[in-house]
Formats: structure tokens, C-alpha cells, sequence
């Protein structure tokens, strides 16, 4: 307990405070951004936390991702553009919200439950870390290869009204996927000799083409039509969360735990726990037809998923030093350089300097709330802004924002193919959410599939070999199962209605 | 902080002394009056980004303008490193090469190599280590090297992709034992932490990264590092004996950092940031940095850096060659 | 433009075989039976598949939907000129930002496309150039973004 003492200590001093309150500023202007992500965000805060104590250090990293991953729902919700990968999942569903003029419930629930899965993610960090970084150690290639296709499902359960459409979408997403250098094969594929195409379609840039430079094409063919960006001012945020809450806090739930245990996993995190929260919520609804309608559940459930992952993502970050995501990449060379070497003893030698930490992620989580209603309420300003003059700046920061992550022209080049390949797609009916799933697994279905080859030399009952493995492949394959029963027997019920 | 801060812009102010810098004193000082880009082909994170990003935040303290780490990935390094050869040679784009340069053209994957940079200084290298599970039955490199003897093909390793410098470094170590490249399979991974994580869940039976990169799972011992393919210890590791202490092979081996620019750069530029690099090289915050993260420290000036590319240019081509991995 | 879920499919098969023959010439992983011709192929397979699922719905199931049904905005020229106008302001802007330099780029776009759109003269001068200025600022100096400087390298 005289740790803990300690640790408030540390983290109660104006210094501190003032950087998590400079640092929240930071995170929300970036994850608000498009293009800019909260790992982004984390690299520019590097060479900053060179010159700082530990503390202030972790805590200003702590607060920038945290604020990051829920402000890019705010454009994600207002502007069809999803500020980081962690809101993709969910953009459609809350754009249709705003178009319903749902503006004001869609962004309070995004605030208000992103800082309690933020908090869940933390109290699970304090509580269980050695445990679950534990189990997260015992995932090889074999049982990430049956996640990744776990994962897959979703896009194609998250369009389940026009199943073939979703496949289709999918399929160009990981036929993208395989652009570029191939790390298994040491080959690079379909690049053409250009040298640009050897890293790939990065999928953010994809992500703002596919999402945001449709939606303004959309719009400049008819500038004055409503039916995308509508022009409306931001209530009370407040308002119609109290029904919200009490009637999805078991998604909250759900999210938080699911968002918990994708997070715990090195090499998933915020973007992949947001799609498959979003799935189950799907899934599991007992209206899963108001679904990409503008329907408030499934954004509970993948906005407290985000925000949980990224607590849960330090989880073998802090044990074993595996990094849980890109963020915790970086936090485990800023541990190393402030002497908080990762493993089990980072919790007996400095266990004030943990307890710290914790602390800042739960102070970033209270602040997330206040700076986050501020948030929105600037950023109505930009719904008052005529979209004569508004469409032009937001192709504008899809540009720069795509070119950030390349550090090129090639970036705008990747979003002006997604951009134009996606506004074909939505004209004919096919979905671009599972093309992005698509994009962000394919490398990890592949390279997990490839490497177990390679271990077994070929033998596929390998799959089924390790205890996780069989429950895993099972599991992915039962769900497949009934998957294909359920659509079947849907079709055969639908033609005896029609024949009847 | 702002002692600090003082401490660092007097010494700054010192340096541009010309009496001081001794090289530069005889050519036009040349002082950047715009920002610096500084490419890193490697991604966010990453040691190669960690050092880079230090490297040019105390770059930015001496020259007062800004320098801007760029991260320019993908395709293996091809990405980063040709950005940084086809910058214009003003000095106003340098970067970290690494030493993938010497290894890529082999692959057939890009024209370039070491000869396409002006190279400024080395920074670092880290030799790999022999990593193995915590609760593996090998006690030491002798009886791990036995049992792949025994079983030729049978166990895999880990540690980088297909080809990649902790491939060739294992390929290398076998055949300097008389062993095919290919007597341990290569498992390909994205880096080094997936292949410790891979190794840890009992994935694969070795992995060849550096020390440092498997220095938490080793300190939770759920790892074990049987020895360094180097020619001495590591003082960070002082337990982890060497291949020629235990095996009484001579093979070596390491992963090196470098700062470059693109071929044919101003001499006054290469005479003003080559003092400062090695000035910031022998500066404490930068040990502390290395000593922290565990990185080896290796300096080179302008000249032993371009032999050290070329020897090590040659050492991999021939291995790869030996294991199939160079084209033609 | 709408096309019929057919031609679509079409298209598919089409790209699916386009990834078999290229894929042909890529070579194995040393000591592997396979190589990286494996995963793109079976994702063409499955892209094959489908082709021939939309196919089917296409002629079995909406064989009254005509082969392409032009959509409101391509009967509109204003409309169609805007759309081509976007694309090709993004494709101006990857091939002369880096000579003439982020801030005139992005205000030569901004204003065009405003123009275009009617925003009057002194609206559409002041908020292209404000736009490009803070964007400029907030991403090549705070977040250190290397946008291209261009023709204002002068003004270091």
C-alpha cells in the first residue's frame, strides 16, 4: 500500500497534471484528424519524454492515445471520416445516426463509454496483468491464424442482410492485402517494379479513400442535398444516454471485456477489437435488422471495445515485453530508457512508477469526459460551415492526412484508387466496411497460415494439434457451421413464403 | 530540465566555434536555415526508430533547426533507404541506413547499396544472440548445436523475415559448423518480438535475434540466451558467453546502424554534421540511452563506415549465395 | 453508374485470372513446396466464386436489370464536371505539390474547387488561403509532417 501511497504522490503534482491536461489537448487535435494516428501521436511524444521524469513521460503517452482513439470518432460521426483505424468499424453506423440527426447521441455515447471502457481496460491492467499476459503467451501461429479468421467472419456477420456482397468486398480486401513485400517469401508481389507498391497498400490511407473521399465525391455531385452531411446544430449530449445506458450496459459490458481480451493479444488491438465487438453486438442483438440504420447498440459495444484494448494492449507490454499494439511498440522503448525494464519484476522493483501509471490512465479517462464534451462542441462549428465551402477542406485534410502516413505523395495516390474504387462499389450496392477488415487481416491470416506450414512442413492436421489450436479451429469452424445452416435455412423458409 | 536545457545550447554555442571543430574550420561553415528531414526506413517503435529519434532530437539541440524523423516503410527497407538515395545531396534529407543495405541488392529486391550514400557515421551494432525456451532441455550452445546435428532439418528458427539479417546470421553460425544454411528450418516472422512471443508458445524451438531484443522474456525467464555470435561479451549481459568460448568458432556477426545521406554530399555538410555526430556518439545522455535499451555502441567516421559496408556487403553475399537466398 | 450484378461478376473472374497469371512467375520459398503464388490464389479462387454467384443473380434471379443504369449524377453535367473536377484536383495536387510547394497547391485546389461549387470570390479567397496556412502550420511545423516547401524554399 506505501507504493500506491507513493504512486499518488508522483502522479498528483502540478507538473504532472499539467502535462496530462497538455497531452489530452494533443491527443484529441490528433485522433480528431484524419491520418494521424494515436500511435502517431505516441512517436512525436518520444523525443519529448527523452527530457522528462518517468512519470510525466508514461502519463502524457497514456492521455494522448486514450484521448486519440475516442476523438476520432468525432469526424467518424460528423463527417463520414474516421479520424483513426480504432473507429472504422463503427463509422457507417454512426454517420447514418448524424443523417438521422442523431448527431448529439451518437457522440455522448461514444465519450461517455469509451471512458468507461477505458477505465475497465485499466482496472483489468492493475488486477491481471501476469495473468492474462499468461495466456496471451500461449498463442503461436496456429491459434492467431484461427483468431484471424474469427475475425473475418465478422465483416461478413456484420453485412449478413447481402451476404455475397460482404464476401466480395472482403475478398478485394485481402487481395490488396497481399501488395508488396512479402515477409514470409522474402518476394515482392504485384508491385510492378515501382518502388513505392514494396510497402503495400497502407490501409489508412484505403480507409479515408474508401470512407471519406466517396463520401465527398457523393457530395460535390450534389452539394445541395441533405442526405449526406446534414447541416444541423449539437444539443445537449447528454441527452437519451440515461435510456442508452440503461438499456445496453450489458454491451458495454461485453465490449469492455472483449475490447479487454483482443487488446491482451500482441498484435491485435484497438481497430481489430472494435470490428469484432461490433459483430457480436451484431449477432447477439435482438434487432440485429436496425443494424447500419443508425442504430445506437453495436457503437456501445465497439466504442467501449476501443478504448478498453487500449489499456488491455499493455498487459504483455508491462510483463513480458511484447508489445500489445503499435503504441505499447514504443512504450517498451520509453520504459527501457526510463529504467522500468518490462517483466514481472517491473511490478516488485518500481512499483510506485507502475502504480503511476495506472493512475494516469485513470485520471486520462475521468478528463476524457470534459475535454471530450468540448471536443464536440467545437467541432459542431464545423457542421455550421456551408458544404460548398466545407467539401473542398475536408478532401483537403484527407490529403495531408493520407500523406502523413507515407510521408508521400504516394499515400494521396493509394486514396484517390480507394476513394474512386469505393464510390463504385457503394453505387452498386457492395459494402466497403469488409473490404478494410479485409485489408487490416489479410497479412496476419496469411503470414499465420504460412508460418504453420512451414513449422509442420505442410501438414495441415497441425492445425489441431495444440490444446488452444483444436478449441479455437473449433470453435471458428462451428460458427462457420452455423453460419451456412442459418443462411440455408433462411433461404428455404423464404421460398416456401414465396410459394405458399 | 531547464538546467539541462542551458547546459546543452551553451555547449552548442561552443561547438560552432570553428577553432573547436578543427575540419570544418577550413571550409564555409555550413548552417541549415530550414528544417532537417531525417528517414527512417523502419517503423515507429522499432530500435532502428528509437535511435534515429534520438539521434535527431540532439541533432536539432547543435544545428537550431528543426530536424523531422520521417518513417519511411515497408518492402523490407527498399522503402526508406531509396528515399533517402534519391533525396537531392543539399544535406537537408540524411537518415539512418542500416544493414540491410548490404543484403537487399543480393535479394534482386533494389540497384541499391552501401555505394549509393555518403556515409557519415556508424552508430551502433548489435550482434545476435542464441535464444532458446526457458524450460528448454538445451543447457548450453553445445548441446543445442549437437542435437541439430543430430536431426539436420528437424528443428526451426525465428527471429526475422525470409532472408533477413537474424536469417542470415543463423545460416551463417551453421554453416561455420560444417552445417548446410538450411540444417534448422527458417520459421519467416515480422521482426523480433513475434518470433520471442512465438518462441515462448512453444512455436518454434530457436530464435536468433539480438540480446536486447529478447532481454524481457529472458529477465521473466521464459527464455534463455545461450550465447552471442560476437567477439566478445556483452557488458549489459555479462553471462551470456560467446560462440568461440563455447563452439571455438570464429563466426561473428551484428546488425549495424549508420547516418548517411545521399550519395555526393557537400563536403562542407559532411564537415559539419560528422563532429556533431560523434560528439552527440560520445555524449553520457547518449550512452545512458544505449546502455538503457541495451544497444551495443560502435562508432565509425565517414571513411572505416564505407569499408565496414563493404566487408559487410561482402560477408552476406556470400552467404546468401550459400543458401540460396541471392539471386543469379 | 450502376452496372448489373453480372458484368460485375464478370469483372471479378476477369481479375481473379489476371492474379493466376501473374502469380505463374513467382517463385517458391527455399526449401518449401510452396511459395507466395499461394495465398493471392486462393483468395482469386474465392473471388472466382463469387464472380460466378453475381453472375447468377445477376441473369437468374434480375435478368430485367439492364447492364449499366446511369445514375442521376452523370445525366447532370454541372455534376458530373464536380466529380471530375475532385479527381482531378487530387490528381493535380500528387503532380505539382512538390514543385510549387503545399501552400499554393492546396490553395490553387481549395479555391478551384470552391469556385466550381459558386462560393463567392472574397469567401472562397479567404478561406482557401486560411486553410492552406493553418494546415501548413499545424502539420508541417507542429506535427512535423514533411510537407514539400516548393517554390517557398526562399522563405526558409
Amino acid at each position: 500500500m506505501d507504493a500506491v501511497g507513493q504512486a499518488f504522490g508522483l502522479i498528483l503534482d502540478t507538473n504532472v497534471l499539467l502535462t496530462i491536461l497538455g497531452s489530452a489537448v494533443f491527443g484529441i487535435l490528433v485522433g480528431a484528424i484524419p491520418g494521424l494516428t494515436a500511435t502517431m501521436a505516441t512517436a512525436l511524444l518520444v523525443p519529448v519524454t527523452f527530457f522528462m521524469p518517468p512519470v510525466p513521460a508514461l502519463a502524457a503517452i497514456v492521455t494522448a492515445t486514450a484521448m486519440a482513439i475516442f476523438a476520432g470518432d468525432i469526424p467518424s460521426t460528423l463527417l463520414r471520416m474516421p479520424g483513426t483505424p480504432a473507429s472504422a468499424a463503427y463509422t457507417d453506423e454512426a454517420f447514418a445516426m448524424t443523417r438521422k440527426g442523431q448527431a448529439e447521441l451518437a457522440l455522448g455515447v461514444n465519450v461517455v463509454f469509451s471512458a468507461v471502457g477505458g477505465l475497465f481496460g485499466t482496472v483489468v491492467l492493475m488486477f491481471a496483468a501476469p495473468v492474462l499476459a499468461d495466456l496471451a503467451l500461449g498463442f503461436s501461429s496456429f491459434e492467431y491464424f484461427w483468431l484471424a479468421c474469427l475475425g473475418l467472419t465478422c465483416g461478413v456477420f456484420i453485412a449478413s442482410l447481402t451476404p455475397l456482397t460482404a464476401m466480395v468486398s472482403l475478398m478485394l480486401g485481402l487481395m490488396v492485402s497481399t501488395v508488396g513485400f512479402d515477409t514470409i517469401s522474402g518476394f515482392p508481389r504485384f508491385t510492378f517494379g515501382v518502388t513505392d507498391l514494396m510497402s503495400g497498400v497502407s490501409f489508412i490511407p484505403a480507409m479515408i479513400g474508401l470512407f471519406a473521399v466517396s463520401e465527398v465525391l457523393r457530395g460535390m455531385a450534389d452539394p445541395e442535398s441533405q442526405a449526406s452531411l446534414p447541416q444541423q446544430r449539437i444539443g445537449n449530449v447528454f441527452r437519451g444516454l440515461g435510456t442508452v445506458t440503461r438499456r445496453y450496459w450489458p454491451n458495454a459490458l461485453r465490449g469492455n471485456a472483449i475490447g479487454t481480451i483482443v487488446g491482451a493479444l500482441p498484435g491485435a488491438g484497438a481497430d481489430i477489437a472494435a470490428w469484432v465487438a461490433y459483430a457480436m453486438s451484431k449477432k447477439f442483438s435482438k434487432e440485429p435488422e436496425k443494424f447500419g440504420t443508425g442504430h445506437v447498440e453495436g457503437i456501445v459495444d465497439a466504442t467501449s471495445a476501443n478504448n478498453a484494448a487500449l489499456g488491455a494492449a499493455w498487459i504483455p507490454a508491462l510483463v513480458f515485453g511484447i508489445p500489445g499494439d503499435s503504441i505499447t511498440a514504443i512504450v517498451i522503448g520509453v520504459l527501457y530508457m526510463k529504467g522500468m525494464n518490462p517483466g514481472p519484476t517491473v511490478f516488485i522493483q518500481n512499483p510506485q512508477l507502475i502504480y503511476a501509471v495506472f493512475m494516469a490512465f485513470i485520471v486520462a479517462n475521468i478528463l476524457m469526459v470534459p475535454l471530450g464534451l468540448a471536443a464536440i462542441r467545437g467541432s459542431t462549428y464545423i457542421l455550421r460551415v456551408p458544404r460548398r465551402v466545407l467539401l473542398p477542406i475536408i478532401l483537403l485534410f484527407c490529403m495531408v492526412g493520407s500523406f502523413a502516413i507515407t510521408s508521400s505523395v504516394y499515400g494521396i495516390v493509394i486514396m484517390l484508387a480507394a476513394g474512386v474504387v469505393g464510390w463504385i462499389m457503394e453505387e452498386n450496392g457492395i459494402p466497403v466496411a469488409p473490404a478494410i477488415l479485409g485489408l487490416v487481416l489479410g497479412e496476419m491470416l496469411e503470414q499465420t497460415f504460412m508460418t504453420s506450414m512451414i513449422k509442420s512442413e505442410g501438414n495441415l492436421a497441425a492445425f489441431f494439434d495444440r490444446p488452444l489450436s483444436t478449441a479455437l479451429g473449433v470453435l471458428t469452424i462451428a460458427v462457420w457451421l452455423f453460419a451456412g445452416v442459418s443462411a440455408l435455412m433462411r433461404l428455404i423458409r423464404s421460398r416456401r413464403e414465396v410459394t405458399a | 530540465m531547464v538546467r539541462r536545457r542551458i547546459l546543452l545550447a551553451g555547449s552548442a554555442g561552443m561547438l560552432a566555434a570553428p577553432a573547436l571543430i578543427g575540419t570544418a574550420a577550413a571550409q564555409a561553415q555550413w548552417s541549415p536555415n530550414r528544417p532537417i528531414t531525417f528517414v527512417v526506413p523502419w517503423g515507429a517503435g522499432g530500435g532502428t526508430d528509437a535511435t534515429a529519434r534520438f539521434v535527431a532530437a540532439a541533432l536539432e539541440k547543435e544545428l537550431g533547426q528543426p530536424v523531422n524523423v520521417v518513417n519511411r516503410t515497408g518492402g523490407s527497407g527498399v522503402v526508406g533507404h531509396s528515399a533517402i538515395a534519391t533525396a537531392p545531396a543539399d544535406g537537408f534529407t540524411i537518415g539512418m541506413i542500416t544493414v540491410e543495405i548490404g543484403m537487399m541488392h543480393w535479394q534482386g529486391l533494389t540497384e541499391l547499396k552501401g555505394t549509393s550514400y555518403t556515409p557519415l557515421a556508424l552508430m551502433n551494432s548489435d550482434p545476435p544472440g542464441v535464444q532458446v525456451k526457458g524450460d528448454s532441455p538445451f543447457q548450453n550452445v553445445k548441446a543445442l548445436a549437437d542435437a541439430i546435428k543430430a536431426n539436420p532439418g528437424r528443428m526451426t528458427a525465428s527471429g526475422t523475415g525470409q532472408g533477413g539479417i537474424w536469417h542470415l546470421a543463423l545460416a551463417g553460425w551453421l554453416r561455420a559448423m560444417g552445417l548446410p544454411g538450411d540444417a534448422v528450418r527458417w520459421v519467416p516472422s515480422n521482426g523480433a518480438a513475434p518470433a520471442m512471443q512465438d518462441l515462448a508458445a512453444g512455436g518454434v524451438d530457436i530464435v536468433t535475434c539480438s540480446v536486447p531484443e529478447a532481454r524481457a522474456m529472458i529477465e521473466a525467464n521464459r527464455a534463455k540466451s545461450l550465447a552471442i555470435m560476437a567477439p566478445a561479451r556483452n557488458p549489459q549481459f555479462p553471462t551470456v558467453p560467446t560462440l568461440n568460448e563455447e563452439l571455438g568458432i570464429n563466426y561473428t556477426v551484428a546488425a549495424w546502424r549508420g547516418i548517411a545521406g545521399p550519395r555526393n554530399l557537400p563536403a562542407p555538410v559532411v564537415a559539419r554534421i560528422v563532429p556533431l555526430l560523434e560528439k552527440i556518439w560520445n555524449s553520457n545522455d547518449f550512452k545512458t540511452f544505449m546502455n538503457a535499451r541495451g544497444f551495443g555502441m560502435t562508432w565509425a567516421g565517414p571513411a572505416d563506415f564505407a569499408k565496414h559496408m563493404a566487408d559487410d556487403d561482402k560477408q552476406m553475399g556470400e552467404v546468401m549465395k550459400a543458401v540460396g537466398l541471392a539471386k543469379a | 453508374m450502376r452496372v448489373n450484378e453480372a458484368v460485375i461478376g464478370a469483372l471479378l473472374i476477369g481479375l481473379a485470372l489476371a492474379v493466376f497469371s501473374i502469380t505463374a512467375s513467382f517463385p517458391r520459398i527455399p526449401g518449401q513446396p510452396y511459395g507466395p503464388d499461394l495465398f493471392p490464389r486462393v483468395i482469386a479462387g474465392m473471388l472466382a466464386l463469387s464472380g460466378v454467384l453475381m453472375i447468377i443473380r445477376g441473369v437468374a434471379i434480375r435478368p430485367r436489370h439492364p447492364l449499366v443504369t446511369v445514375a442521376d449524377w452523370a445525366r447532370s453535367p454541372r455534376a458530373a464536371g464536380a466529380i471530375a473536377l475532385t479527381l482531378g484536383a487530387i490528381v493535380a495536387y500528387i503532380l505539382v505539390s512538390d514543385t510549387l510547394g503545399f501552400v499554393i497547391t492546396a490553395t490553387l485546389m481549395l479555391a478551384g474547387m470552391m469556385l466550381y461549387l459558386r462560393v463567392s470570390v472574397v469567401t472562397t479567397a479567404i478561406a482557401a488561403v486560411a486553410t492552406a496556412l493553418v494546415v501548413e502550420y499545424a502539420f508541417g511545423s507542429l506535427m512535423r509532417i514533411p510537407l514539400p516547401r516548393g517554390l517557398l524554399v526562399v522563405f526558409a
